[in-house]
């Protein structure tokens, strides 16, 4: 085998700020079959809009139902014969197929998740009322993403793109080129969609095939997502990333580069974009590799973190399982292998989960005949992929992140002036100007609101504040109109100079005690 | 091992664009002078509410349009390098010219998605002298300013709100009134740090509706 692929997904230093969630989300790995074998790399980017306030979802759920189809394609049809596999007639089926399996897994989602009541008024408040029918006539526009994926076997490549994001192959030499033609339509933070009708027409599809010896053949595709490219100052910035990452490969190899990844895309979206952003690098090996696996990190105390963010972006669902993980894993530190023995029982839960469930269509499937890409999907709800983005390991509807467990037990909040003023804090709460400043005048100063999943204290006043999570050294910036995202963690709030504050959860059973 | 593969970094580039009438009925009431004095306090709240967005790099250009319309500050100027030239009012009320002048700037912005949408304000008291139903035509027929997040505030009661409404073209942000200095410092400031604080991913949202006035002096 001569791929190998590693990956890297982090939170954006705008959303973390402003209490937003990663919506991005990668998947990628190589899989034996034979004596060949398949790599897929699959990257998506939920659209950040109001009425796509499942996006985080949509895109695990694009990631994973997309990595496993297009591996089942490329084992079923490429491996043997792939210019058969890439006929104009073959990938319309799979572009259908891959939007399909999407839809499906949604509707899976839908089925134990319905929209709640609090989403639904959270978007009419910031977004109208035709934005809410929208989404109640059209569910997936919540779910909304991009989806770019490549897919390659020994002596071929697949490049598949709906939206916006980067799909670059890097030759021998580090010349860097964009094998997909560009789309005119993408202006402006506007992007097409795997939530608009019939979205496999608007997929830019292509391929390559050659010898594994010839020079024509790429040494690296690269997938990203648009915060990648949008935090450089010009594209030719941002195309040099092709010729540096095949040089940091060869010195380093790439489970070296595959450590370094999370920082650097942090710094990244840090000096850039501020956006999320989700990178996948497929490397080929014209030598042939005696190991073509998935260079798999090695988990420093720096990567940590970083890692563990891309495992609950991509299974938010699992996200409570994942949070006392992470608790568990900061009283470790220091203790490396035990830390890898939990992330690995985590990842063996993750992909059996799914395999236990869905047994029966996976043994069909490996089954080989009769189980073509388009007739998967045909009248049944569950998406067609393998994979960890089945929602059958859900812990009880709701649970879709910190705030979710927050949001189930509403107003649980108190914000003590050092004053010596203090004020209850629920969803709808509204804090009026005069309670920070008794002489001052009316009006509102800040609101609790649902944004998606969180609950957030908005700033409506012209005060910006300085936000300091306890454990946190720094400190966060809220001007007008950002917010702040309300868990279980007391945060010190400066409003302005000389009016402080610390806000504070309380325990479910004295806020009942409390309600007014 | 480079620790940054590729060239610089940068924040990502957003125009504010605003259109001002300078026609003869802005001297009127002191309108012209409240409308200079509005520039000079928006800006340092811009300016404040920027600072929690840092990877966003703001850039303020100013067309005005009285008898011709024509730029300002042509420089696309960052927020911190912002310095105020008073305006004077005399004039008709070009407002075609000016999205005549607007069309052809925009039509000249890269199509890469890397500048974030524009947001394009315009101030005026009165009715447009020119033909501005083709220039508006024209102007919204360009790819960035049709993506732009165009907003209008009404100065007093002779303002031309159906040409405003159909410039903004979004029943989602009302144009806005002003009656008073009072109130177009505040729409004004609204409008402005609405965009500067709002944080890349996420909808700059729209101003509410101005409410009834009591104390209109214009």
């Amino acid at each position: 085998m001569c791929w190998k692929v590693t990956h890297a997904c982090v939170r954006g230093s705008s959303h973390q700020r402003s209490g937003l969630p990663n919506q991005d989300a990668v998947e990628g790995g190589v899989t034996r079959h034979g004596a060949g074998a398949v790599a897929v790399a699959v990257v998506s980017d939920g659209h950040g809009a109001p009425r796509h306030f499942r996006s985080q979802t949509g895109s695990s759920l694009a990631v994973s139902t997309a990595s496993g189809a297009l591996r089942d394609y490329l084992v079923k049809t490429a491996l043997e014969d792939a210019p058969a596999a890439f006929q104009p007639g073959r990938l319309e089926e799979l572009k259908r197929s891959l939007v399909e399996g999407w839809l499906a897994a949604i509707q899976f989602d839908l089925s134990r998740n319905p929209f709640t009541p609090e989403e639904m008024a959270a978007l009419e408040r910031t977004d109208g009322a035709a934005s809410r029918r929208s989404v109640e006539d059209f569910p997936q526009l919540a779910y909304g993403a991009t989806l770019l994926a490549a897919a390659a076997t020994g002596s071929s490549v697949l490049f598949l793109q709906l939206g916006d994001g980067d799909i670059l192959t890097v030759s021998r030499d580090g010349k860097t080129s964009r094998p997909l033609p560009p789309d005119e339509r993408l202006v402006g933070n506007q992007t097409t969609s795997l939530c608009q009708p019939e979205a496999w027409k608007d997929f830019r599809a292509a391929w390559i095939s050659g010898s594994i010896h010839g020079s024509t053949f790429p040494a690296l595709v690269v997938l990203s997502t648009d915060g990648y490219v949008n935090s450089f100052r010009s594209d030719e910035d941002f195309l040099r990333i092709g010729r540096d990452y095949l040089e940091m490969i060869r010195e380093q190899g790439l489970p070296a580069l595959a450590e370094e990844l999370p920082g650097i895309l942090k710094d990244a979206t840090e000096q850039g974009s501020g956006d999320d952003i989700a990178l996948a690098i497929l490397q080929h090996e014209p030598t042939g590799s005696s190991s073509g696996t998935y260079a798999r990190p090695a988990l420093s105390a720096a990567s940590r973190s970083a890692i563990l963010e891309q495992i609950k972006a991509q299974h938010s669902s699992q996200q409570r399982r994942i949070e006392a993980l992470s608790s568990q894993l900061s009283k470790t530190r220091g203790d490396y292998l035990r830390l890898r023995n939990l992330a690995g029982t985590l990842v063996i839960l993750a992909a059996m989960v799914p395999v236990v469930v869905f047994r029966d269509r996976i043994f069909l499937r490996s089954g080989g005949a009769g189980a073509t890409p388009t007739g998967r999907s045909g009248g049944t709800p569950i998406p067609p992929a393998a994979g960890p983005s089945v929602p059958a390991v859900k812990p009880p509807p709701r649970a879709a992140g910190p705030a979710a467990a927050a949001a189930r037990k509403p107003g649980q909040w108190v914000l003590r002036l050092s004053a010596g003023r203090r004020m209850d804090l629920r969803k709808g709460s509204k804090i009026p100007a005069r309670f920070l400043r008794p002489a001052g005048s009316g009006g509102p100063y800040a609101e609790v609101a649902r944004q998606g999943a969180d609950m957030m204290l908005i700033n409506e006043s012209e005060d910006v504040w300085s936000v300091r999570a306890s454990g946190e050294k720094q400190a966060q910036r809220i001007a007008r109109g950002q917010s702040w995202k309300l868990g279980a963690q007391t945060a010190e709030i400066v409003f302005a100079p000389g009016l402080s504050a610390e806000l504070s959860a309380v325990g479910p059973a004295k806020t009942a005690g409390q309600a007014q | 091992m480079a620790v940054r593969p590729g060239g610089a970094y940068a924040g990502r580039p957003l125009h504010i664009i605003w259109l001002l009438d300078c026609s003869g009925s802005m001297a009127e009431g002191g309108k012209i002078e409240a409308l200079n004095n509005a520039i000079r306090e928006v800006v340092p709240a811009m300016k404040a509410a920027a600072e929690g967005n840092p990877e966003v790099q703001f850039y303020v250009r100013v067309i005005r349009f009285a008898t011709g319309a024509s730029w300002h500050l042509a420089q696309p100027t960052l927020l911190a390098d912002f310095k105020w030239v008073d305006l004077a009012a005399e004039g008709e009320t070009d407002l075609g010219q000016a999205f005549a002048v607007l069309s052809e700037d925009m039509s000249n912005l890269p199509p890469n998605a890397r500048m974030l949408p524009p947001q394009i304000v315009l101030i005026s008291d009165g009715k447009p002298t020119d033909d501005w139903k083709g220039a508006l035509q024209a102007l919204l027929s360009v790819p960035w300013a049709r993506r732009a997040v165009r907003q209008a505030i009404a100065i007093g009661q002779d303002a031309d709100y159906e040409t405003l409404r159909k410039f903004v073209d979004n029943p989602e942000r009302p144009v806005l009134r002003a009656d008073n200095a009072e109130q177009l410092v505040r729409y004004f400031r609204y409008v402005s740090t609405a965009v500067t604080a709002t944080p890349v991913g996420r909808e700059i949202p729209a101003a509410p509706p101005a409410p009834v006035q009591d104390d209109s002096t214009w």
